[in-house]
């Protein structure tokens, strides 16, 4: 529509995997509308759209670059049930809060250990790398390319190699966390 | 600090990537080892928080690529949508208006002409018409036809309300013609009325008329009203007599020969009325709005004249003259349209003014 040509599923599937960002803008161009529809129709408005739409897009770019990924339905109907799924988890977010405080956090944590570090100085941290290695652990951690991926997109000259500078990657940036906080407030 | 190999474990473990015995022992592991956890609380967040820049990035990349084009992509969806609303609304007001355009053109050949003229036509005839007048308008029928079109020639054969051929009208709205026939003593295979309807139904009949003639001649000559009025025919006698005006009378109609017979002696100053016989006026419209007469020594037949205007008739020298307002006008007996002729001689005016 309006400039933006229609492409195959496969071939905005291909690009996805190939971790081409402007595959993005794309089909948020693409589903834009018929996701605005469908939050405006269920208590939504315009604002929430935007949210819901980058979120949807954001999610079919990781769960592509899973290594199981595989599509089964049309592509616009699987961004379509992940923006709805979104939606209706922040609809459910917006009742909670009215109904139950947030004292449901005090049973959250199971057996999983929550540091008491700001995140936000994490990712103050991580800007600050680096960009090979700010880009590396961001793509192997987020975005779920695979090392093979990785080594084309930074120029490494193989998957081990990706491997291994990932290591001294990440050691760098523990290094400064953990200099950052005592040890004692990690527990 | 952790070694490269716990590191990637910790990273397949958080990533569901461990499976069965490794899994397990990591498990274990994770359980008794104390600096593991730590190790994988720290790790996970460092990842989460990675994970949450990565995303911040991604959404602004999302946003500065999106949004102007989306603000574009809106923008020409408006201006389209504009446009073709403006289109719309030109193209329906130019189709609407040649429909209105239709309408009523077709409203003014059958509205027009029909309904409206049809209700003054009723109104004026339930008002005016008498049986006498029936009777009177029965024998005017063949001159009817003859407004709507019937050549001259059979038009003569039909002037005399006596004459014994009677046309068979085929025409369903011509009543009055089967009233005709009725009268002239069922001289037709045509006949259909009883006798009665002749005498009771006539306004209904003029109803029926008026609308059928409408459905079937719109385009005829259109009658508005018919009268009777008593002419007086006066010749010169000694005895000075008032003329008194003539009146719309309700009256039978009589055998006009006797009255239009009567002799007339040449004396100047003093005039009798020496008979008065009655005869029929016809207001017609012309379709092209001619105005003039036709008078057929029964019927007046008036082409565009106003009914308000007060007619007088009298009759000289076995002459019609008609006064409608203050002048005098000969009326000519032929079987054409004739138009109104003044009369302009001092001396006849001043006889028939007198």
């Amino acid at each position: 529509m309006f400039g933006i040509s229609k492409l195959a599923d496969n071939t905005v599937i291909e690009s996805l995997k190939q971790g081409d960002e402007k595959m993005l803008v794309h089909l948020y161009n693409a589903h834009y509308t018929m996701v605005k529809n469908f939050v405006l129709k269920n208590s939504g408005d315009e604002n929430i759209v935007d949210d819901i739409m980058q979120d949807s897009v954001i999610a079919v770019w990781k769960n592509v670059n899973k290594p199981n990924f595989l599509l089964q339905a049309k592509l616009s109907t699987y961004l379509m049930a992940i923006a709805k799924n979104l939606w209706f988890k922040e609809l459910k977010k917006q009742t909670r809060f009215k109904l139950v405080d947030e004292g449901n956090h005090l049973n959250k944590g199971s057996e999983e250990i929550k540091l008491n570090i700001d995140k936000s100085i994490i990712v103050k941290m991580v800007a600050d790398l680096d960009e090979t290695c700010s880009k590396l652990l961001s793509y192997f951690y987020f975005d779920g390319f695979n090392n093979k991926l990785i080594a084309e997109k930074l120029g490494f000259a193989n998957a081990n190699t990706v491997k291994a500078k990932k290591y001294q990657c990440f050691k760098k940036l523990q290094k400064k966390v953990t200099q950052k906080y005592n040890k004692e407030d990690l527990l | 600090m952790i070694n490269e190999q716990t590191y990637h474990l910790i990273n397949e473990y958080l990533n569901g990537e461990l499976k069965g015995r490794e899994l397990d022992t990591f498990k274990a592991k994770l359980k008794s080892d104390e600096e593991l956890q730590q190790q994988v609380a720290l790790q996970s967040s460092i990842i989460e928080a990675i994970s949450a820049k990565r995303e911040g990035e991604l959404k602004q990349y999302i946003k500065q690529n999106t949004n102007s084009k989306k603000m574009w992509l809106i923008n020409f969806k408006t201006i389209l949508a504009s446009a073709a609303i403006i289109v719309l609304l030109v193209s329906s007001f130019f189709i609407f208006k040649e429909f209105m355009d239709n309408t009523a053109s077709q409203e003014t050949a059958s509205e027009s002409e029909g309904t409206i003229i049809k209700k003054e036509k009723k109104s004026d005839i339930e008002d005016k018409i008498t049986p006498i007048d029936t009777q009177s308008l029965a024998i005017e029928i063949p001159n009817d036809k003859n407004a709507n079109g019937i050549p001259d020639e059979v038009k003569n054969e039909n002037e005399s309300p006596i004459a014994p051929t009677v046309e068979v009208v085929d025409d369903v709205a011509e009543i009055e013609a089967d009233e005709e026939e009725v009268e002239e003593a069922e001289a037709t295979d045509n006949v259909a009325k009883p006798e009665f309807e002749e005498r009771y139904p006539k306004s209904k009949a003029q109803t029926e008329t008026a609308a059928s003639n409408d459905v079937i001649e719109v385009k005829s000559d259109q009658i508005l009203a018919k009268k009777s009025y008593l002419v007086k025919a006066i010749s010169p006698t000694f005895e000075e007599v008032k003329k008194s005006t003539t009146q719309v009378k309700d009256a039978q109609i009589e055998e006009n020969d006797a009255a239009s017979d009567q002799p007339e002696s040449q004396i100047r100053t003093e005039y009798d009325v020496v008979g008065s016989r009655n005869i029929g006026v016809e207001y017609w419209k012309s379709v092209v709005n001619y105005k003039g007469y036709n008078y057929n020594g029964n019927t007046v037949k008036l082409y565009g004249i106003k009914q308000i205007t007060s007619l007088e008739f009298k009759e000289l020298d076995n002459r019609l003259y008609i006064k409608m307002g203050i002048n005098q006008y000969y009326l000519e007996k032929n079987s054409s349209y004739n138009r109104l002729v003044e009369v302009t001689n001092p001396t006849l005016l001043n006889v028939l003014n007198e």
